[in-house]
This record gives structure tokens, sequence and C-alpha cells, in this order.
């Protein structure tokens, strides 16, 4: 780039550098927003580093700073606080499944609209929900596809190939885990959806927003993908 | 700049983003303090609340919320064999014990061959 003369104007650099010197603040008070909200207790603590970040890319974009547009960072920190809030979530339940907050989390949010989380927890000698199938899809979400699309999120939001790539492919794993995971759900659901305080509703309207990958993956195919760059 | 000819896709891609990343972290942020609420946090314990729930996913007035829990384990026994059985009430629990008469080394001729044999006999 240092050669490349074309598109020079007095300023062009400074303001370049600018741009990335924001993004990169954006990004860290994005990334560290996104990830306290993935722990759901410290959820709170999370949002003001989140909109924070937020509203220094919008700023940035206001002044005409080169900055990732916004609907990128709405798409990338979609995926990223998707990723967290699965994998911690999931990874609780395998391995904090006898602390205090997380059996009284978790049993709660079971107790309210999915009883694979409320019957019989902590029961089997792997603690935490003891749903039929419902380990395993937490131990393949939580352990392979959501620390995956956090790793594709990031380097997304960087702007990397690699990342965009691996958006796509992690995307397609979440389509694959949703219709999987559906089926075992829905396969249980005379145990999951019953007697508890919010059933099928309550389910539905506290997960359809995690629908993600149905809605990155037409942005990601309709994107010029010589956007990101090759390293 | 030249016209995006997925201008339609990307405002709908744009709105859906904004709603489900907003609902999110939302979600995130106040589900715990919400159920905490719902059960009657703060005039009840988190440590009461748990006991409360576990109480009624075992149907037992006797179980408890054990805190601080020990940070390794202490013995291997999975934890409701620490508990009497209320499975007279709430029925199995997985995974079932299926106790089958398991065939050995072509040993279903053997059954087959009874079956038919008590079938003639009829």
């Amino acid at each position: 780039m240092s050669n490349d003369t074309r598109n020079v104007s007095p300023g062009y650099d400074e303001l370049l550098e600018r741009g990335k010197a924001i993004q990169k603040r954006a990004d860290l008070h994005l990334m560290i927003g996104c990830a306290l909200i993935g722990t759901m207790v410290l959820g709170l603590f999370g949002l003001p580093f989140f909109f924070y970040g937020l509203w220094l890319n919008y700023r940035a974009e206001r002044e005409g700073l080169p900055v990732r547009p916004h609907l990128m960072t709405f798409v990338g920190c979609l995926v990223l606080v998707d990723g967290f809030l699965n994998a911690l979530g999931g990874m609780i339940d395998v391995f904090a499944n006898h602390s205090l907050i997380v059996r009284t989390f978790i049993m709660g949010v079971g107790l309210f609209m999915d009883s694979g989380y409320f019957w019989q927890y902590n029961t089997l000698l792997v603690g935490g929900a003891s749903a039929p199938g419902e380990k395993a899809w937490e131990i393949a979400n939580g352990f392979v596809l959501f620390p995956m699309r956090i790793g594709a999120a990031w380097g997304f939001l960087n702007m990397k190939r690699w990342g965009f790539q691996w958006m796509i492919v992690s995307c397609w794993m979440g389509v694959f885990a949703w219709v999987g995971y559906m089926w075992n759900f829905t396969t249980y659901s005379e145990m999951r959806l019953v007697d508890i305080i919010f059933p099928v509703y309550g389910w539905w309207l506290y997960n359809i927003w995690y629908v993600t990958p149905f809605i990155v993956l037409p942005f990601l195919y309709t994107i010029n993908r010589e956007m990101f760059t090759d390293d | 700049m030249s016209e995006n000819p997925h201008r339609v896709l990307h405002k709908v891609v744009f709105i859906s983003a904004v709603i489900c990343l907003a609902i999110q972290v939302i979600e995130g942020a106040l589900f715990i303090p919400l159920i905490l609420v719902y059960f009657g946090f703060p005039q009840v314990g988190i440590q009461e609340i748990c006991t409360e729930l576990y109480n009624i996913t075992y149907q037992d007035d006797d179980r408890e919320c054990g805190y601080p829990y020990p940070l390794f384990f202490q013995d291997f026994t999975p934890e409701p064999d620490h508990h009497e059985s209320k499975e007279h009430i709430y029925g199995p629990v997985t995974p079932p014990r299926a106790n089958y008469a398991v065939p050995g080394w072509r040993e279903m001729i053997t059954i087959v061959e009874a079956r038919r044999a008590a079938k003639a006999n009829e």
C-alpha cells in the first residue's frame, strides 16, 4: 500500500490512520462487551462497553472516516454475541452445574420454558441437564460450533478473508445444529414442554432470536468478498 | 460507487440483525435478574430459591442446594443415590436399565425353533 499513490489526497493517509485507530478502539469495546454479555451473569456490566463500541463506530462513520460499514458491524456482533451466549451457556451447564448461581439460573430457565433444563437436574454422573440428547448438543455446540463462530465473527469483524470463509462454514454448521437440536427437542417435547410456566410460546419467544445463520447466510453470499484482506 | 443490486435484501438483513442483536443483548443481560425477581429475590435468597427448585424437580422436600459445593469430587457416587428414590412419582430417570435377554452366538436359532415348536403344538 505504501507505494500506491492513487487516490492520495492531502490528509488521506492521516484519515486512514485515524479510521484504523478508532476502529481498533471500537472493536476492543465491542469484543469486551460481547464477551461480558455472553457470560449472562455479568451481562449488565457488558452493556456500557458494547454501546460505547457501537457509538464509536457510528460517530466515526458520521465523520466520514474509513471504518467498517455498520451493517457488517451488526452482522459480526450478532454472530459474536450469539456465539458467546450459547458457548458459555453450554459450558456452564457442563462444567459449573453445581455452582449456586448456575443451578438457580439454569433450573429457573428450565421451569420457565424448557423442562429439559429442570427435569432431574444434576441427576446423571455428568451433571447439568439430564434431558435425553441435550448433553450431546451442549458439547457439540458449546465446544465446537460456537467457539468456531466466535473466532469466525472476530475474523469477519477484522475484515479477514478467513473470517469471511469461516463465517460461511460455521453458519452452515449453525443450520445443521438448528435442525438437529430442534428435532431432538421436539422428539422429547412431552417431557420438555409440559407443566412449566411458559410452554411452547415461551421457548420460541426466547430462542427465535438465535436464528442468526438464516439471517447472516443470505448476506454473506451477496457481498463482495474482495473487501476482505487475504492475510 | 455502483448501485448495490442486493439493496432490499441487505435492508432486511440489517433490520433483522439489529432486532435479533438487541433482543439477544437484553436477554443476555437481564434474564438472570428476571428469573431471580420472578422467584422472589431479594426477599428470598438465591440459595433458598435453588433449594425450592430442587424440591420441585425431585418432588422431595428434603433436597437442598448445598453451598459452597466442594470444588473437587468427594466421591463419585451420583448425586441422586444420596437420596431416597422418588421414581414411583415421576417415573424412570434416564438412562433406564434395559434388562434385555441378549441372545448369544447363533442362539436365535434355538429361540426361533422353540417358538416354532410351541406354535406347532397349539
